[in-house]
């Protein structure tokens, strides 16, 4: 009877639903992937056909030769990283200065850093832009960079919540030991907000490898160029080569793959908050 | 200026104070980013930004190339932005606003009033020299040298006419068209054809004719039948003239009567598609389909004139993109001087070579290439296209014309949709249009 | 009473130094800009010619605007389908894929699949699925008898189909945010009241959902500031037709400032709708109440 207990017949209703649900949900998915493999030609037929035939592997080699993707994927490789390395740095510092500390102007400066996500990016793209080029940042990669870091209330808003959830007592038990702010942010607080940290990882990284329109308008010299304008490229003017276009954009998905997986495991098991008295 | 703008301006300035002390750690000076080539002897670099597919660029960059070679003193860096013609003029404006624009850049023709008349042009007048107008489709010239100014170059001539199937023909017995603009069908006679070719139900349905009721795709049919969309002056709208009106009834019939793909089938599948896969008859668009259409082998395809009204004068709109040098470039007359070689013999005939950039607006070139040109043509439908730049008029643009379009294409929507008859919307629409012509 | 303000002194600088640099990004990149746009929303302003003082113009001929309200409208119902549905499904996704379920890996990647296909791929699916005719959803509806709609070349339907879809698109994201949450409920709590004999109904009510309200607050303010500024989607799939019927606010600012060229205008707008959120943020910290914290 041992199986039954790891497989109870109330969870049957509940497979069925996701399996209906992951089937909605991965269409597109698999439409990407067998579009890049198919001719040209067959894009378009009715009835659409998920299984490409003849399979095209070419796609993948001529959309990693036709434009200089390798350069490009060095490019966003290196922005994507830094951004999310320093901006799951500062804004987890913030997000426990709000969340754990009182100190002056608490309540407006979080309000103000709201007040950031509340204004449409259309508005304020012609005044940054004059900005950056009185510094001579346009056609450098600081613009992509240091803006994201310095200045990311989204992260800072999910970190206060998580960390606002943590016991006190934790902290508590810290300062006996002698513990300074920073050391009991970095000790007791980051370690104890991996599952948080882990999302905002993967959103911030996700979200910089696909930006599109800030390189685009930052970006002249080729060789600077990142990869969602190098999969760009792949659209024409009038008429499109979906296949090359899909192929590009699945190359482009694999490291956003890799740090899924990688940050998954963080949401495997509930973290044992350590040194809680029970 | 206001207190408020002066206060900004305060604000704004000690800012970048702020931030160009704290940048200047890295880089040196921070102001002079592109100088100017100050005396003589010192080279001068260009740049010029713009947006084209993939495989236009081996035309474009040849082309410049070929100046770069020519023009030992000045260097021209090509910059293409990955995108549609929206984000390009997204980056210029915000480089515009910035002072940092790109000397030279190709500008789509629907935004050239807008660009023009709001000053965001250098007039190449004064620095024109020993410019021969007359060698030039004057079709093609005279829309950006108007009251004795000159804000572009034309680049070359998209014209539409009518793609049709000759193997869907042949199958329903309609016989070919002429090629000649002389002898276009009539609008009965385009009815009568999609009728015939049009069979089938559902998702392998065959569509006679593709009605597109973009206006600027459709003012042909308007004109030809003796309307349009704005009077001669552009100060008032004509759409709702009787000729008008009767012109867009009839397309709209043509959609209800199941003969044309209707909006909903052309948001699943591109038209250009529809035509490629052999489900779609006659499809009038733009010279920029023929590189795609060559590709074709499944079946045998041509070009013929596009059908005309009431009035029997053939009519087709041309769409001439232009080279421009934007306003705040510091090498106006370096810049001008590339563009008069872009419109050399020599840059024409290097684009010729790379089919693309439509017909060469000088009349040496195009005749002297009509045969590399359009290969998947006969000679004799060659002269569709050839023919049809004389004919061709420029849409009615104005400083606004993007507003216009947008209010137009909303309720021509609905006529598309069946939701608002022909007339009634173009009655809605003329007192909509007059309001922002005022 | 000189070591508490001293002490008070030390705390503040502390805190101080936290958020120093996120002040400093907000110092040096936001507020510039932000400021500069607000003068703008009182001019006339082209790019090419110098903007020109016009006071409140651009403000109240917005109150006068039909497409304005007509857009304001459209964003109001688009949030007010899409936040609700798109907590209540990736919290319930969340909690099942929580459970010890067997596969629960594979499940939790394949909805998050949707976040990372091309955008591109999955507007192109979508309309393809919308199709009124020959689309996967009126096949299948008709097949049970029922005519569908014509979803994105319907007026009614237009931005419902809409929503469909970005919910569809946010279930995966969001997911992972509650999901994060759900790591931080400290398991012994959920024994404790195993042995008190709860129901999992109960530990539900009294235990999961109090413990992650800060995610699900958060979740609701972001998605709350999101679906009000939503632009992508019917960019690509309608550009806001047919007719306006899925135009919305920031497509109307797109357009004001990079299709017509008003630039003081499309300024303004941004901060109409900028007050909007803001007024409503606030509303929902000040009945915040519901939420936890340990603070």
């Amino acid at each position: 009877m041992s199986s039954s207990r790891k497989f109870p017949l109330s969870t049957i209703p509940i497979y069925v639903l996701l399996v209906i649900g992951a089937g909605v949900m991965i269409l597109p998915f698999l439409w990407m992937i067998s579009t890049s493999l198919k001719g040209q030609g067959s894009m378009f037929d009715y009835p659409p056909r998920l299984i490409p035939r003849p399979v095209q592997w070419d796609n993948y080699y001529r959309a990693w030769t036709t434009l200089p993707v390798g350069l490009a994927y060095l490019n966003s490789l290196k922005i994507a990283l830094l951004v999310t390395a320093g901006s799951l740095l500062t804004s987890s510092m913030a997000g426990y200065a709000f969340a754990k500390m009182k100190f002056l102007a608490k309540q407006p400066l979080f309000v103000v850093l709201l007040m950031t996500m509340m204004i449409p990016g259309q508005v304020t793209l012609i005044p940054m832009f004059m900005w950056f080029s009185q510094i001579n940042w346009v056609d450098t990669h600081w613009p992509l960079i240091l803006p994201p870091i310095l200045s990311n209330a989204f992260g800072v808003f999910l970190l206060r919540q998580f960390m606002a959830a943590i016991p006190n007592e934790l902290e508590d038990a810290g300062k006996i030991d002698g513990l300074n702010p920073w050391q009991s942010y970095w000790k007791i607080m980051l370690p104890n907000c991996k599952p948080a940290l882990a999302a905002l990882g993967i959103f911030t990284f996700m979200g910089n490898w696909n930006n599109f329109l800030t390189p685009l308008i930052y970006l002249n010299d080729q060789n600077k160029f990142t990869l969602p304008l190098i999969i760009s490229s792949f659209k024409g003017l009038y008429t499109t080569d979906w296949p090359l276009l899909m192929a590009a954009s699945c190359i482009s998905l694999v490291p956003v793959l890799i740090v899924y997986l990688f940050a998954q495991r963080y949401f495997i098991e509930g973290i044992t908050l350590s040194g809680l008295k029970g | 200026m206001s207190k408020l703008s002066l206060k900004i301006a305060a604000v704004s300035l000690i800012a970048s104070l702020v931030l160009s002390g704290c940048s200047s750690n890295g880089s040196s000076g921070s102001s002079s980013g592109s100088s100017p080539g100050e005396g003589s002897g010192e080279k001068v670099t260009l740049r010029m930004s713009i947006v084209a597919g993939a495989d236009e660029m081996p035309g474009w960059q040849g082309m410049v190339d070929a100046f770069n070679n020519a023009h030992p003193d000045t260097e021209i860096k090509l910059e293409r932005l990955p995108g549609g013609w929206g984000e390009y003029v997204q980056k210029m404006t915000a480089q515009i606003a910035a002072g940092d624009p790109p000397d030279i850049g190709r500008l789509g023709v629907v935004y050239m009033p807008m660009f023009s008349s709001k000053g965001q042009l250098e007039d190449l007048t004064p620095h024109l020299g020993n410019f021969d107008k007359s060698q030039y489709y004057a079709s093609a010239l005279e829309q950006y040298d108007q009251n004795g100014q000159m804000f572009g170059m034309p680049t070359g001539v998209y014209t539409m006419a009518m793609y049709y199937n000759k193997d869907m023909f042949e199958e329903a017995g309609i016989p070919l068209p002429s090629s000649d603009w002389n002898e276009a069908w009539t609008f009965d006679e385009l009815r009568e054809a999609a009728s015939k070719l049009t069979k089938g139900e559902g998702p392998n349905k065959q569509y006679g004719v593709y009605v597109n009721l973009n206006p600027e795709r459709a003012i042909q049919y308007l004109w030809s039948n003796g309307g349009g969309i704005l009077n001669e002056d552009r100060s008032k709208s004509i759409i709702n003239a009787p000729e008008s009106k009767e012109a867009l009834s009839y397309l709209q019939s043509l959609i209800q009567d199941g003969y044309s793909p209707t909006p909903a089938d052309t948001q699943t599948t591109p038209v250009d598609q529809l035509f490629q896969s052999g489900k779609l008859g006659m499809l009038i668009e733009g010279t920029w389909m023929m590189p795609g259409f060559s590709k074709i082998d499944s079946f045998e395809w041509g070009v013929a004139p596009i059908p005309v009204g009431a009035t029997g004068q053939p009519a087709t709109p041309n769409f001439v993109d232009a080279y421009v040098v934007y306003k705040g470039s510091k090498h106006v007359k370096e810049a001008t001087e590339a563009l008069k070689f872009f419109v050399s013999e020599e840059a024409e005939n290097i684009l010729v070579d790379n089919n693309i950039g439509g017909i060469p607006v000088l009349k040496s070139v195009a005749d002297a290439r009509k045969v590399d040109m359009f290969e998947a043509l006969s000679l004799e439908e060659k002269e569709v296209w050839f023919q049809s730049v004389e004919i061709s008029q420029a849409l009615p643009f104005t400083s606004n014309w993007q507003e216009l379009m947008d209010t137009t294409m909303k309720k021509l929507d609905l006529v598309g949709f069946g939701r608002l008859d022909a007339g009634q919307a173009a009655d809605e629409l003329a007192v909509e249009l007059d309001k922002m012509l005022e | 009473m000189s070591t508490l303000t001293r002490r008070r002194l030390k705390d503040n600088a502390w805190a101080y130094l936290f958020i120093a640099p996120q002040m400093l990004g907000l110092i040096l990149f936001i507020v510039g800009p932000v400021l500069f746009a607000f003068g703008i929303s009182f001019m006339r302003w082209d790019i090419g010619t110098s903007p020109v003082w016009i006071g409140f113009a651009n403000y109240s001929k917005q109150m006068t605007d039909p497409v304005f309200w007509k857009v304001l409208r459209n964003t109001g119902l688009f949030a007010l389908l899409h936040i609700p549905l798109t907590v209540v499904g990736s919290l319930a996704l969340a909690l099942l894929l929580n459970r010890n379920l067997r596969g629960k890996m594979i499940f939790r990647a394949v909805y998050f699949t949707p976040v990372v296909t091309s955008a591109v791929a999955v507007a192109l699916v979508w309309t393809w699925l919308y199709n009124p005719n020959y689309g996967l959803i009126n096949s299948a509806l008709s097949s049970v008898g029922i005519q569908g709609p014509g979803w994105l070349t319907d007026m009614n339907w237009a931005l419902p189909s809409i929503v469909i879809m970005t919910v569809w698109q946010a279930l995966g994201y969001n997911m992972i945010l509650f999901l994060a949450g759900l790591q931080g409920v400290p398991s012994h709590l959920y024994e404790a009241a195993k042995i008190d004999g709860a129901s999992s109904w109960q530990r539900l009510l009294k235990i999961t959902l109090p413990m992650i309200s800060p995610t699900t607050f958060f979740v609701v303010i972001m998605l709350l500031i999101g679906s009000m500024q939503v632009f992508s989607e019917p960019y690509m799939m309608t550009r806001g037709g047919p007719a306006d019927a899925t135009n919305v606010v920031v497509l109307h600012i797109f357009n004001t400032a990079f299709q017509f060229f008003r630039m003081g205008e499309a300024s303004a707008i941004s901060f109409i709708l900028f007050v909007i959120i803001l007024v409503i943020t606030l509303i929902q910290f000040k009945f915040s109440k519901w939420v936890n914290y340990d603070v």
